[in-house]
């Protein structure tokens, strides 16, 4: 397991646990955010609270989920972010692609 | 750049396991070699993204199970070349989905053409000759979410190496692949 999952109702609070989301991880992560869509998930709310850096691999995992999601009806934010991994998708312009937020909070003060 | 400044070489092993490691080591050395006081943090953090994908990119990629990692700086500037013997760089075009090995067989140069685009830029590789990649970014405008998503690529790590650094290319030479970045360094 690569996420520490809370869930309410149909929101899941999803926490990465390794402080590196790298190409070890990137497909395992894919396959749990998956999972968890086809079991339900309308908001996945994903912590990086954990991860003090971030490669490709996992940021391409990352838009495979959304990729996933969309179509479907289902969104994922981010929360948490340190300033190097929220820098990295500030560089490739991931920022614009993903919701971000402070953390769970406000997260939650933001449903669409 | 000639090696007049100052310069370490490192070989790392092509393992997922070894790349904090490997990452960590390099910033420590680049670090000594230039002097942090002309480094600011955000240089670091460059720097550390672009190791980390050339480190990445070599275990994905290369199929060898070292690679050399070459340090290089003088006054002005900073080059980190990763060397190894494996694959040659093969790159798909954007427009027609057709795939190019370095070194390019072709008979006019410069060529240049469009890797893939992220809904607001795009990645763009000029081979000015037969063994060189020149990569840059160009700015498309912003889309919105669905389409910017839609229009978004899921590789990211070309992207990262040219955003990241001042100056990023390949070239092949002999049989070795050559990525190089290049960071400016501040004068006082």
């Amino acid at each position: 397991m690569i996420l520490e999952i809370n869930k309410l109702d149909q929101v899941v609070q999803a926490t990465i646990l390794p402080v590196e989301a790298n190409l070890g991880n990137a497909e395992l992560f894919k396959e749990e955010m998956i999972d968890l869509m086809v079991s339900g998930a309308r908001l996945i709310i994903v912590s990086f609270e954990n991860v003090n850096y971030i490669d490709s691999s996992f940021l391409g995992s990352l838009v495979v989920a959304l990729k996933y999601a969309l179509p479907r009806k289902i969104d994922i934010y981010l929360v948490a972010l340190k300033p190097d991994v929220h820098n990295l998708l500030k560089l490739i312009r991931m920022d614009k692609v993903f919701k971000i937020y402070e953390d769970f909070t406000e997260a939650m003060e933001n449903l669409d | 750049m000639d090696r007049h400044g100052k310069s370490f070489d490192m070989v790392f092993k092509c393992d997922l396991e070894e790349v904090s490691n490997t990452v960590n080591l390099c910033i420590a050395q680049i670090e000594e070699c230039v002097g942090e006081d002309r480094m600011d943090l955000g240089i670091i953090t460059r720097i550390k993204w672009v190791v980390t994908e050339l480190v990445t990119n070599a275990i994905k990629h290369s199929g060898v199970g070292e690679c050399l990692m070459i340090i290089q700086s003088n006054e002005k500037e900073l080059l980190i070349e990763k060397q190894e013997d494996g694959h040659p760089l093969t790159l798909t075009e954007y427009a027609i989905g057709k795939s190019v090995s370095w070194p390019i067989q072709h008979d006019l140069f410069p060529q240049v053409f469009q890797l893939y685009h992220n809904g607001s830029e795009s990645l763009w590789v000029s081979a000015p000759d037969p063994s060189r990649a020149v990569f840059h970014v160009k700015e498309l405008g912003i889309p919105h979410i669905p389409e910017l998503l839609a229009d978004t690529s899921e590789h990211f790590g070309l992207l990262i190496l040219t955003k990241a650094s001042d100056a990023f290319e390949y070239r092949r030479e002999a049989g070795i692949n050559h990525f190089r970045s290049t960071f400016n360094l501040k004068n006082d």
